[in-house]
């Protein structure tokens, strides 16, 4: 003691200090690691709160936009095209002529199929309706072979009695009765030819004649379309969106020549991956940005969704989509056809939901369920679930607005402490 | 710190340059007169010695953690609903991994921290100062590193003594003085501000003082500055762990 206080006592009061300094900072550090260290620790869990907030579920496509109203020209079979009359950006009405192509011999071939028909069509008619010159003519011829019979038949009789009295040979008497049958002959034949024209011709005569005249119409109207093909007349108002020939240019059968179409009506084809065509529906709404148009936004409800999916092929293989059809129902100015947009469909959208990080509910024993901490402990409970979202479930009961959940519990068991290092910070709400 | 003479009788004279030993000149760094043990050592600016000793305590001191790494590291796999199904085997793999790295990180890393320490003096050496030797400044930063090494020693003991599952909560920084466990921005800048590294750092300016011949403030300036920038750089831009880790 007596040496410890001669140790010290030579000591300066700077070094009595320093060493105090560092007793007492190694005292301090060991007492503060001991106290926070009494308690074990609890199992590190990342936890989120319970929020009520919008929420917003979207599924995501990349589309293509085309006119719902367009008409588009094609050659039909190889020819020139004479004469293009509209450039792109033209409006156009409908009737308007837009392009003529040389037309060859269709020319002749649809005046040669009108001929064969107005000669059919005068045949029939004639057949119906006989001429009144010919009528009478029949009936004059029948009359005179009325009277031809009636002479043969009294010369007959005259010879006869002659040929009883045996004043006229056999020989005349034989002529005498040929000559009386063939008179009553012409008589019954322009008996019969006088009735034929007067009531038409019948049966299969009248239908052969109602065919031929048929065939001949169809090879007119055959003709004829053939030959307007070769006039390029827009049927309906519209916009000239592209002019793919010019006058001169020499196309084959299939060659697009003209497209014509309405930009009001617009709508946006897209294919939608399988894993997210189970939440579409129709009449939902749709988001339509371009990627030239980065000021725009467009708005759209889907139209139609298809009942099935096709294998397309994409940069990373083949993937399943389904076909969906987006109507852009605002203004659609500036959306030109053949753009690609990327479409953000909302399928979920509720105003004010409690909801909790979707990896916060559990499925134990057939029930939906969440630790809650509280106190440090985890404490599970029951919760009934709602609409679900990529990142967020809604808790319809059994949560308030404000509890710590534990997100992705795991193999937490009630009542286990649990320490919550680091919250899930908290989202948007709106994906 | 304390910058006047030795006067204890059975040391051997502290100004004169050479004369201490190796045991005379820890005690001397850590208590006894960090100035003038530093002038010795200055002059008999031998590495080997102090290296080895500082290197093999780290070692011996990594030795009873293995088994809390060993078991720490299986309850937070047990304890992390992305690792809780892993295989036996991968487990096992994932232990033995963290002790290789808390080996490393213990044993040799403060050999690379001198050797940056010592490179930074040298940079300001090159600017500032009597020319000195990369092997002087060097062994001031090992001896500087004594402080460092005696927060490890109170770190070896607290974990020894603690449950495996507080090990990550053994702490000699000012974090130690946050409630809870939550590591955010403000705890992990608190975590770069230890006093024994402080301790260290106000070693590393008296020892590179001596050795460059420049007024301790400037140098002190020179370390301060660096510090600062290295605790705001790890502070704020450091990754924060994983959430639930």
């Amino acid at each position: 003691m007596h040496f410890l206080k001669k140790k010290l006592g030579k000591m300066s009061w700077k070094k009595l200090l320093a060493g105090a300094l560092i007793l007492g900072l190694i005292v301090s550090v060991v007492a503060i690691n001991l106290v926070r260290n009494k308690n074990t620790a609890g199992i590190p869990v990342k936890t989120a709160k319970a929020e009520i907030k919008h929420i917003q579920d979207n599924v995501f496509a990349t589309g293509r936009v085309r006119l719902v109203e367009k008409q588009e020209f094609y050659s039909y079979e190889e020819t020139t095209v004479k004469e293009i009359t509209v450039n792109p950006g033209d409006p156009v009405r409908k009737g308007q002529v837009l392009g003529l192509l040389d037309a060859g011999e269709l020319d002749d071939q649809f005046s040669e199929a009108k001929a064969n028909y107005a000669v059919r069509q005068s045949e029939l008619e004639d057949a119906l309706n006989p001429r009144q010159e010919e009528v009478d003519k029949l009936k004059a011829d029948y009359k005179r072979a009325g009277a031809d019979y009636k002479n043969s038949q009294k010369n007959y009789e005259r010879t006869k009695q002659l040929f009883d009295q045996g004043a006229v040979s056999a020989q005349e008497m034989e002529a005498a009765e040929i000559d009386l049958t063939a008179k009553e002959t012409a008589y019954v034949n322009a008996g019969a030819s006088l009735k034929i024209k007067e009531s038409g011709p019948t049966g299969p005569e009248l239908a052969s004649l109602k065919a031929q005249l048929e065939q001949a119409r169809n090879r007119m109207e055959l003709a004829q379309r053939e030959f307007d093909r070769t006039t390029l007349t827009a049927e309906m108002d519209g916009v000239v969106i592209a002019v793919e020939v010019a006058e001169g240019d020499h196309v084959d059968p299939g060659t697009r020549l003209i497209t014509i179409g309405n930009t009001d009506k617009v709508e946006v084809t897209a294919g939608v991956s399988e894993a997210d065509s189970g939440r579409l529906k129709t009449g939902q709404k749709v988001k339509v940005t371009a990627a030239a148009l980065p000021d725009r936004e467009y708005t759209g409800v889907l139209q139609s969704v298809s009942p099935g999916a096709l294998v397309e092929a994409g940069n990373q293989g083949s993937q399943i989509e389904v076909p969906v059809i987006v109507r852009i129902t605002g203004d659609s100015e500036g959306l030109r056809t053949g753009y690609t947009v990327d479409l953000t469909i909302t399928t979920v959208d509720r105003d004010k939901a409690l909801v909790v990080p979707y990896e916060a509910v559990v499925e134990k024993d057939g029930q939906h369920k969440v630790f809650v901490v509280e106190k440090g402990v985890a404490r599970e409970r029951k919760v009934e679930t709602g609409l679900d979202t990529e990142l967020y479930t809604e808790i319809k009961s059994g949560l308030k607005d404000g509890d710590t959940v534990i997100v992705s519990p795991g193999n937490i068991e009630d009542g286990a402490r649990v320490s919550a290092s680091n919250n899930v910070p908290p989202a948007g709400g709106d994906k | 710190m304390d910058t006047q003479d030795f006067t204890e009788g059975e040391s051997k004279e502290p100004g004169n340059k050479g004369n201490l030993n190796l045991w005379q000149r820890i005690s001397g760094v850590l208590w006894g007169g960090p100035v003038k043990t530093f002038e010795d050592i200055v002059g008999r600016p031998g590495v080997a010695a102090i290296t080895v000793l500082l290197l093999a305590v780290n070692f011996i001191l990594f030795l009873p953690t293995i088994p809390k790494v060993k078991e720490f590291t299986l309850w937070s796999l047990q304890n992390n609903p992305q690792t809780a199904s892993l295989p036996a085997q991968a487990v096992s793999a994932a232990t033995t991994w963290a002790v290789v790295v808390v080996l490393v990180a213990s044993v040799l890393m403060p050999l690379v921290m001198w050797l940056i320490m010592a490179l930074l003096l040298k940079l300001f050496n090159a600017f500032s100062g009597e020319n000195a030797p990369f092997k002087t400044l060097f062994a001031v930063t090992a001896y500087a590193y004594l402080p460092v090494l005696l927060a490890s020693v109170i770190h070896t003991v607290l974990v020894v003594l603690s449950p495996a599952q507080n090990m990550h909560r053994v702490n000699t920084s000012l974090a130690l003085l946050l409630p809870g466990d939550k590591i955010d921005r403000l705890y992990m800048t608190l975590a770069q501000i230890d006093p024994f590294f402080i301790w260290g750092l106000v070693l590393l300016t008296a020892g590179g003082s001596v050795a460059m011949k420049v007024p301790a403030v400037k140098v002190g300036m020179y370390v301060a500055v660096l510090w600062v920038l290295y605790v705001l750089g790890m502070g704020l831009l450091s990754p924060l762990p994983p959430a639930g880790m």
